[in-house]
């Protein structure tokens, strides 16, 4: 059966009963839920951050009092979360929950989830019309905790249909929102570290995104960036229609200002005040110094011997010997094998008559994007 | 010129085995592993014959960034890494006085300094074949107030070269040993 939205419409003289005022609010909060459940991607808005203060048993061994901030996240059903003060991760129910290992290196995700409750009953009216039905809902927020493995679920979470408001339907699974990782001392009870995302992991605390197929400037000019504008020395990208079109990439200053490090115009010409690591199509990457006796030339930065060996750079390389600074030196080769140098020479030693000297070259290395036929263009 | 160099070391003894300098990024060999300037081994000649007698093997070497030394650079067998600079070895060649510094007999490897340590000294030999499985690398200390040391080294018939690299001294390769 086809599910209709439908928008509340009154008129003159009617008698309003809590039906269509309700169907007003469901109207606007299912709008709100759609947008951001459809524009925008689920996670933290603002703040929520968690922060460990270091405490001390009894006994004197450390912990952490783990709190999270004020802030708000929108969870995959569209529902705000609003956590409007500070609050304290709580111990007792992370034991409860009995998810911990005898491992305390082990970081368990710490999930912030909302959820309504009907408000205690008041009413204004008295008489035959006095009721005590609840006449508000708390959007309320509860922390819960998971293992690592639940972490890596959250994007499994069941959505709701498209007509539906937030929260989903009633008795659902609250959709979890990924604030951040705490560790556990199961001896003392107590939390013993809190970060956005262990160390060395991919997972971390989610942010909400936005999605977007085009995204439009007004001022003729798109930036992306990585932090706030205030923020100084955090990489930013920024697409300008001035100069006849560019994009450039570098870190913003404290005013948002991106120093450029990278430009691309509408031409075509790139513009790099670094290296440009790596083999170029049609292009050619070059090498060159000294090297010894023995020794493989080194590649060009990004270029590896992987690429050589299957085919998809072509090396050119050119050695000559170095004068060693000998009298009467004589070079006998100098000469590579694959990125090998063969360099020796051999010199009148005074006394000691003519010997052989393991020898130092000069060297240029190319390395060619190979062509179709594996050769270097 | 490039304002550093990177160069290969011996790691256990700090001896410096080649050098090579790169002009588009000197820096790099912070990021290098001994591997990708060396290959399968570092080959080091014969300074009598001007022959590549010895393999020495990427897991025993270290490259290490430093400033750029016209000397070392182009001679850099001369020279150990002390404190984290190229210094020249103190001494003089190992075989002064004695053509076999370091021998085998087929049951033991032999090191022998021109004099006594006034300490232990620990000493790396290798010892290459005619194959890659020919290739063996041995500690052999030279205890306190001696001038040799030895270790237990069963080799097969044939013929051998090795490389010694003892503290204080420039690396050392032998002549051809045979071992019947």
């Amino acid at each position: 059966m086809t599910t209709t939205i439908e928008r509340p419409r009154f008129y003159e003289g009617q008698v309003l009963g809590a039906a269509p005022l309700n169907g007003a609010v469901e109207y606007d909060r299912g709008g709100l839920a759609r947008h951001d459940r459809y524009e925008h991607l689920w996670g933290i808005t603002e703040g929520l951050e968690l922060k460990g203060e270091e405490r001390k048993t009894a006994k004197g061994k450390t912990y952490m009092e783990v709190t999270v901030g004020p802030g708000v996240a929108v969870d995959g059903t569209g529902r705000q979360i609003v956590v409007t003060d500070t609050q304290r991760l709580d111990e007792i129910e992370f034991r409860d929950l009995n998810i911990a290992s005898k491992d305390s290196d082990d970081w368990y995700p710490v999930f912030l989830y909302g959820q309504d409750r009907e408000a205690a009953g008041g009413t204004s009216l008295t008489g035959a019309c006095h009721s005590a039905e609840p006449n508000r809902f708390a959007e309320e927020f509860e922390f819960t905790f998971g293992r690592m493995a639940d972490a890596l679920e959250l994007d499994q979470q069941q959505t709701v249909g498209f007509a539906a408001g937030p929260g989903g339907a009633e008795g659902s699974k609250p959709w979890l929102v990924l604030i951040g990782f705490v560790q556990w001392d199961g001896d003392i009870e107590q939390f013993t570290a809190a970060e956005d995302a262990p160390p060395d992991s991919s997972v971390e605390r989610r942010y909400a995104g936005v999605r977007a197929d085009e995204v439009v400037a007004r001022g003729g000019r798109l930036t992306l960036r990585t932090a706030a504008r205030g923020q100084a020395g955090v990489p930013a990208v920024v697409m300008d229609q001035n100069n006849g079109g560019e994009l450039r990439f570098g870190l913003q200053d404290t005013s948002g200002t991106v120093t450029e490090v990278l430009t691309v115009n509408a031409q075509g010409d790139l513009t790099a005040k670094g290296k440009i690591i790596g083999a170029l199509a049609g292009g050619v990457q070059v090498e060159s110094g000294v090297a010894h006796d023995g020794m493989l030339l080194p590649l060009p930065a990004g270029i590896t011997q992987e690429k050589v060996d299957h085919s998809e750079v072509v090396l050119h390389v050119h050695v000559t010997p170095r004068y060693q600074g000998h009298w009467w030196m004589l070079p006998l080769e100098c000469r590579t094998e694959g990125r090998r140098v063969f360099c020796r020479s051999y010199c009148w030693g005074g006394g000691g008559g003519v010997r052989y000297l393991d020898g130092t070259c000069d060297y240029t290395l190319m390395a060619f994007a190979a062509d179709e036929n594996g050769d270097g263009s | 010129m490039t304002e550093k160099m990177s160069l290969v070391v011996f790691a256990e003894t700090g001896h410096v085995l080649g050098a090579v300098t790169r002009a588009s990024d000197p820096e790099a060999a912070l990021e290098l592993k001994p591997e990708e300037l060396v290959g399968d081994g570092l080959l080091v000649r014969d300074p009598v014959s001007g022959q590549t007698r010895v393999s020495v093997g990427p897991e025993h070497l270290a490259v290490k960034s430093v400033l750029l030394s016209e000397e070392v650079v182009l001679a850099p067998q001369q020279f150990v890494l002390a404190n984290g600079s190229p210094q020249a070895h103190p001494n003089s060649d190992l075989s002064a006085g004695n053509p076999n510094p370091a021998t085998i007999d087929g049951t033991n490897l032999k090191v022998e300094l021109p004099v006594n340590v006034p300490e232990d000294v620990d000493t790396w030999v290798i010892v290459q074949g005619h194959t890659d499985s020919d290739l063996i690398t041995r500690e052999v200390t030279i205890p306190k107030d001696q001038k040799e040391g030895s270790v237990l080294l069963t080799l097969r018939w044939g013929s051998y070269y090795v490389l010694a690299l003892v503290p204080g001294y420039r690396p050392f390769v032998s002549e051809e040993l045979l071992v019947s």
